[in-house]
């Protein structure tokens, strides 16, 4: 009787801890998948301003505003320093 | 009716058969005692048969012939229908969703991005839902800055169920379409690329299409390695839509379909060098009014292509507006006779074949040398000169005397060893591998134009090549646009000796000293070998006595050298013509830069010839 009841009971607390971890389990894969979509934004926008940074640091771009907006010009002539 | 049923035949003792039983029969008589008796016994045995607990069984029989009926067929279906019961089920819960990739990114050997995918928006409509009327298309026409024509167009042209009606959409025109609130109008993602140092390296890195995929280039090359391949899952879905599990990644015919990512691609190419390049190339190619140009720069050691620039270029992020005009990377997939610029190799087979040294003296007087009714000939009288002035001063005559002594396939050999009629490794799509034909070997006039550069076709990287391979000390290597390519060092191997091919590259110093074809090749700081080149070109199967190719292809610093590089402008029309004058300037500009940039020491005492050097201009 006492083994029965023992095993009921037993069969009751595990069914019960199944559905709070599986519960806990959906929760869990909820946050997953919101982390990964901040992750693919994040990324996203990683890339854009890579791509950003990169547009502004190319070579075309700096002799362009070196020589039209800071009106820079190459020296006549090249000559080393050393001290 | 069914339901009150039951009831009139309900075994309880107040109502049925039992209480009637006790009932007297109106035509009961005396001698019918017997069979009374008969019927009352009959009708105990019927009472024994209807009892209660006869009933309960039966009930509980029935419930049992149910229940085994029931997990009868619940066996049977598990059984015999079961894929398709699974099938059903999950078709109502769980949902296949494909698991995006985006495109690697190209860097150059320092991390420098060269090709970026970046996320773009795009707007559709489901044509067979949505109808727009001529107000939603002008609203879209204008958040979309497009005229109300091609908006139409585009809604009219496209599938029953799907139409574009804008792709490549940066942020703020998505935000624009979202804020219209334009009904059936739909906002999806994909990644398009961008190249952010534009035309300046676009033969190499290439392009894509629309739709991601490679068309030039490295983006061809490796277009499988760079483009990965979406997968799929499954998920099961809530009532509400929501993903509540990954259940597994979708079996294919039993082959996983993991998502493979694009991988990034590190390639040799240094983006300081390549600007360089590209910017004296342009220069060049403008200033002296030439219909196209080619340079490549590659490492002396290592054989990794460090530049490469064609002029005319295109600008890969604009490809679509503005055609495909200068797409071809002509540093590949023209075909030149390279001219002098092959005098070097013929001046190898000559000491290889032991028949010559540097300081071996070459008639060449009266200037001319007549083979089988051709006049080959030097601009002056040069009489009694040595193999190295015959270098230095790029003489046709005695290269042509020292070719016709030697034996029929000693320069055909040596070409063939420094990789003409070869790929180069490069792995570049559109590569051509040219022409090296032994089929007028036998006349003396095939070996002789041979001998400096005429009947043979190669490409400006074939020269790259064989000039590295006199900057490594004859040890011919596979070309590599990859970074830290571990095939090239395997592909290594001696072709020359050592010897001869430093006596070679010592006699292609006086090329760039005074008094030889180059001096403008020389870089202002730094020690510089090389050869120049000047051919004619076929048109309607003649030479044609105006239309050249320039050619300079050499190596800086002259000891341990670092770079090799080689520059081809194409049909020159300005004041000079020739390898020396127009195409050693770009040599000599490119490599001092570029040895700068590398970090090489520049030779001491050549502070005078840096003085007053001249002020690069500008490419317009």
């Amino acid at each position: 009787m006492l083994v029965g009841i023992a095993t009921w009971a037993g069969i009751a607390v595990t069914g019960i801890q199944t559905a709070r971890q599986s519960g806990e389990m959906r929760d869990l894969f909820q946050r997953l998948s919101t982390n990964q979509e901040v992750q693919d934004r994040l990324l996203a926008e990683y890339r854009l301003l890579l791509l950003e940074q990169a547009t502004l640091e190319s070579y075309l771009n700096i002799e362009s505003v070196a020589t039209d907006d800071l009106n820079m010009r190459f020296p006549e002539q090249v000559r080393r320093v050393e001290r | 009716m069914n339901r009150r049923r039951p009831r009139r035949d309900r075994p309880t003792g107040r109502t049925g058969s039992p209480r009637r039983t006790k009932r007297k029969s109106p035509f009961e008589g005396p001698g019918r005692v017997a069979g009374a008796s008969g019927a009352l016994h009959k009708g105990r045995s019927s009472r024994a048969d209807n009892s209660p607990a006869d009933r309960h069984g039966a009930v509980v029989l029935l419930f049992l012939a149910g229940f085994v009926c029931l997990a009868g067929r619940t066996g049977y279906l598990a059984v015999t229908e079961r894929d398709f019961l699974k099938e059903q089920g999950e078709a109502r819960s769980v949902r296949e969703v494909t698991i995006p990739v985006h495109r690697g990114m190209i860097f150059d050997r320092n991390g420098e991005p060269l090709a970026v995918s970046a996320p773009m928006g795009y707007a559709w409509v489901d044509p067979q839902q949505t109808t727009l009327t001529v107000s939603d298309i002008q609203r879209l026409a204008n958040v979309l800055d497009q005229t109300p024509e091609v908006v139409e167009q585009r809604y009219r042209s496209g599938s029953k169920r799907f139409a574009y009606l804008a792709r490549r959409l940066p942020p703020n025109i998505v935000r624009r379409v979202t804020e219209a609130q334009i009904e059936g109008v739909r906002i999806g993602r994909e990644y398009h690329r961008f190249y952010p140092a534009g035309e300046s390296t676009a033969h190499l890195v290439g392009r894509t299409n629309i739709d991601d995929v490679g068309q030039e280039g490295v983006e061809l090359a490796f277009d499988e390695y760079l483009a990965g391949a979406p997968g799929a899952k499954r998920v099961l879905r809530d009532r509400r839509g929501g993903t509540v599990k990954d259940l597994d990644y979708v079996r294919d015919l039993d082959y996983l379909r993991a998502p493979k990512f694009g991988r990034d691609v590190d390639l040799a190419l240094d983006l300081r060098l390549q600007y360089v390049a590209y910017r004296e190339l342009k220069t060049a190619v403008e200033r002296n009014r030439a219909t196209s140009g080619s340079l490549v720069m590659l490492d002396a050691d290592s054989g990794e292509v460090l530049a490469l620039a064609n002029q005319p270029s295109f600008n890969p992020n604009a490809w679509r507006s503005r055609g495909v005009h200068g797409v071809r990377n002509r540093a590949i997939a023209d075909l030149y006779e390279p001219g002098s610029t092959v005098k070097p190799l013929t001046v190898l087979a000559a000491l290889e074949s032991g028949m010559y040294t540097p300081e071996t003296e070459i008639d060449t007087h009266p200037g001319f040398l007549r083979i089988a009714g051709k006049t080959i000939e030097d601009p002056s009288n040069r009489g009694r000169i040595t193999v190295s002035t015959a270098l230095a001063k790029s003489s046709q005559v005695a290269i042509s005397k020292m070719a016709l002594a030697m034996p029929e396939l000693a320069v055909f050999d040596a070409f063939q060893r420094a990789g003409f009629g070869d790929y180069t490794g490069c792995d570049l799509p559109g590569e051509d591998i040219g022409l090296l034909s032994a089929a007028d070997l036998d006349k003396p006039i095939g070996r002789a134009t041979l001998a400096y550069g005429y009947g043979v076709m190669v490409t400006p990287m074939q020269i790259a090549r064989a000039y590295l391979m006199i900057a490594n000390d004859g040890i011919r290597t596979d070309l590599t646009i990859l970074r830290n390519d571990l095939r090239v060092r395997a592909s290594s191997q001696p072709v020359f000796a050592r010897r001869d091919v430093e006596a070679v590259g010592e006699m292609m110093r006086g090329v760039l000293a005074l008094g030889g074809t180059a001096p403008k090749a020389r870089p202002a700081s730094y020690t510089a070998a090389g050869k120049t080149g000047t051919a004619r070109k076929v048109n309607f199967g003649a030479y044609d006595e105006r239309a050249h190719v320039a050619f300079f292809a050499g190596f800086a610093p002259a000891v341990e050298p670092r770079i090799v590089l080689v520059v081809v402008i194409n049909e020159p029309r300005g004041a000079g013509i020739g390898g020396g004058a127009v195409a050693a300037p770009v040599f000599g500009a490119v490599a001092e830069r570029a040895l700068r940039i590398l970090g090489v020491p520049p030779m001491g005492g050549s502070l005078a010839s840096v003085q007053g050097r001249r002020k690069p201009e500008r490419p317009t």
